[in-house]
């Protein structure tokens, strides 16, 4: 003891027996005071000390003495903290009557509110969540963390969050508002994963739109991610009223109404077509008025398969000379005489082709314009030919040539051309009337320029072992059926080859057309039918027939003209020189007649043989 | 020589085979140009012989021996020239 205590020290009452349990020390050093010993009762009443800070102050332990803050009071109502305030654990509000907690932020002491957080107390009371002041634009931000340990697909409201109220409200200004995707991701609703017959409903306000707006060539799409199954689209009306689908631009709109008459309406402008499906015997009412039941009142086509239809005073009309050939891909006009007619309407009128089957598709085409007649050729569209009303015959265009201009071939690869006439002269091409009785017979060595009446001469065989020649101008036009000579003389054996050649450029004889095989073991006129070839002929056109043997040692005499009655070939080794014919000098003896005279020409003195032709 | 045959041939084989009528008028044209041709072994320094004296006879009477110039035209047909 550091010295003795200084009265007024009273001990007012003593019970019990503290001998067992004696206080041992009291003691009082610096102000502290230690009692030792058994339990002590200290009576400190009176001697509490003074509240620390100002009025208000709530007080704590300030290093021993009482303290108090302006930023933590309590006016007897409502606890102030100017301060942050930290709580290491929950804050449980226990409102009699069930009000709400709400945690509320001003801008200042009393001030506006700027916020606020407020939690039901009662059952069924929804959490809100208010931000900025009354009319203000602020926004709440939910703010994810940014630590290592944060997935990418994380946000605030993430996959693993699961909000259960049954309506999540967005805004409540009058600003738009938005639910916003991060970057180019997609925003997907979905009722539930896996096996789910939950629907997602997009509920508009009073009278309020609900636009899925897409941008640039972005489409709005329904789509059934299940395979197979039906998509469908619903556009559902509430008791009486139209479903209506807009489809729309800026100036133009058509509408597909479901009236509750359960009428289909495709309705544009004034024209409206109605789809009545409320019956079968709805039917289709056109914008006109006029309503079709069934398919069949719209009418059979008329006439015969194939037929073209055309308006016929106001119903269908066919015909059997106005065809489409599906088969063949063929518009067919007329079928008898007089047909087939195609008429072309209008001063400028024409048939125009295209060949699609090559690229670029070229084109030709023929027509009129005005008076004058076209054809254009591929494949430009290039005009090649003009004929005029008065009959003249422009190539090219207006190039009509010059009083007795020819058109002249410019051979493959060019046109033709207008060019003054040359050579030739007239050529003999009367059409003779020949043996009709016979089937048109014609006496070819006898027909004009080239022929002579002349039959009196015999004329030996033998000495025709290859093929000579001797021209003729074709009294008609048309195939040889028939070739036919006069035996004066028959062989044992044998036969005579006659053949018929065209001319070349030269005049000479060229190409073998046909040959015919004739016995000559007969006497008389001896025609052969089994003709070799085709022996086409055009009338006033110069040909060549020849004669040859087909074997030696034979001699057969031929009916026909002297030399001096058969015109001269004006070839020969002198002036006075009497070639009346030539032979192919190259030519096999004996041989048929080749398919190509040789131009190894030798002239002969043996006469023009008599030979008829069939020209059918 | 006047031969009236008429063959039609399609081939080897004969499909017609008939005889053409012919005229008086066409048989004295042709026994005329025979006569000409023939006239010649007739001439002064010529010796024709008895067939060719006796030929140029059947020629000349060819109208008046036959009723029909088809007759008178197959008669010298089967008639042999002489050499």
């Amino acid at each position: 003891m550091s010295g003795p205590i200084t009265p007024p020290l009273t001990v007012t009452t003593a019970s019990g027996t503290p001998s067992g349990r004696p206080i041992t020390t009291i003691k009082v050093s610096d102000g502290d005071l230690t009692i030792s010993g058994g339990i002590a009762t200290i009576d400190t009443s009176g001697s509490g000390g003074s509240p620390g800070g100002s009025d208000g102050q709530v007080q704590y332990n300030n290093a021993g003495v009482f303290g108090g803050d302006s930023d933590f009071t309590f006016d007897g109502t409502t606890v102030t903290i100017e301060n942050p305030c930290y709580i290491n654990g929950d804050i449980n509000s226990v409102v009699a009557g069930g009000a709400d907690f709400t945690l509320i932020a001003r801008d200042s002491t009393g001030g506006t509110v700027q916020g606020t957080i407020s939690m039901g107390g009662g059952a069924d009371e929804p959490i809100t969540l208010v931000a900025g002041e009354a009319g203000s634009d602020a926004d709440i931000v939910l703010v994810p963390g940014s630590g290592a340990g944060k997935t990418t697909t994380q946000s605030p409201i993430d996959s693993t969050t699961t909000i259960d109220a049954d309506v999540v409200r967005i805004g409540a200004g009058t600003s738009g508002n938005e639910i916003t995707t991060n970057t180019t991701e997609d925003l997907v609703l979905n009722t539930n994963t896996g096996t789910n017959s939950g629907s997602i409903t997009i509920t508009d306000g009073a009278n309020g739109d609900i636009d899925i707006v897409t941008d640039g060539t972005g489409v709005t799409e329904i789509q059934n991610s299940t395979t197979d199954n039906d998509t469908t689209l619903s556009v559902k009306g509430n008791g009486t009223g139209d479903s209506i689908i807009n489809l729309n631009n800026p100036t133009k709109s058509v509408q597909l109404i479901c009236d509750e008459n359960q009428k289909l309406k495709v309705q544009g402008g004034v024209n409206t077509f109605i789809l009545d499906s409320s019956s079968a015997t709805g039917g289709i009412t056109w914008p006109d008025g006029t309503t079709q039941i069934t398919a069949a009142s719209g009418g059979t086509p008329a006439g015969s398969d194939k037929e073209v239809q055309f308006n016929n005073s106001g119903s269908f009309g066919a015909e059997s000379q106005f065809i489409w050939d599906s088969a063949n891909d063929t518009l067919q006009l007329g079928q008898g005489i007089g047909y087939p007619r195609l008429a072309l309407a209008g001063n400028n009128g024409y048939v125009y082709f295209k060949n699609n089957a090559v690229s670029p598709v070229t084109k030709a085409s023929v027509g009129v314009n005005g008076t004058t007649f076209y054809i254009k050729t591929f494949p430009t569209d290039t005009e090649r030919l003009r004929i005029t009303t008065n009959g003249e015959w422009g190539i090219e265009g207006a190039n009509y040539g010059t009083d007795g201009q020819v058109l002249t071939s410019g051979g493959a690869g060019a046109s033709v051309a207008w060019e003054d006439a040359g050579g030739g002269g007239n050529v003999f091409n009367a059409e003779l009337p020949g043996d009709t009785a016979s089937g048109a017979r014609y006496i070819i060595s006898q027909s004009p320029p080239f022929g002579s009446a002349d039959k009196t001469e015999t004329l030996n065989a033998s000495v025709a072992s290859k093929p000579m020649c001797f021209p003729f101008i074709s009294p008609a036009s048309g195939d040889v059926t028939e070739i036919g000579v006069n035996f004066t003389t028959s062989s044992v054996s044998g036969n005579l080859y006659v053949g018929i050649y065209d001319s070349n450029s030269d005049g000479m004889a060229d190409s073998r057309l046909c040959y015919a095989t004739i016995a000559s073991t007969g006497t008389g006129n001896v025609y052969q039918t089994s003709i070799t070839g085709t022996g086409t002929l055009v009338r006033g056109t110069q040909y060549w027939y020849s004669i040859n043997m087909d074997a030696g040692g034979i001699a057969p005499y031929l009916m026909g003209a002297t030399t001096e009655n058969t015109p001269g070939m004006g070839m020969g080794a002198s002036a006075s020189q009497d070639g009346v014919t030539f032979f192919d000098n190259a030519a096999t003896a004996y041989a048929a007649p080749p398919a190509s005279f040789t131009s190894s020409y030798t002239y002969g003195g043996f006469g023009r043989p008599i030979c008829s032709l069939k020209i059918v | 020589m006047m031969n009236r045959n008429s063959t039609v041939y399609d081939g080897d084989e004969i499909v017609e085979s008939t005889q053409i009528d012919v005229t008086w008028n066409e048989v004295r044209k042709t026994r005329n140009n025979a006569l000409s041709d023939s006239d010649w072994r007739f001439m002064s320094d010529q010796s024709p012989s008895d067939e060719w004296i006796a030929y140029r006879v059947f020629l000349r009477d060819l109208p008046q021996n036959y009723d029909t110039a088809n007759d008178a035209a197959d008669a010298w047909n089967e008639y042999e020239k002489p050499e």
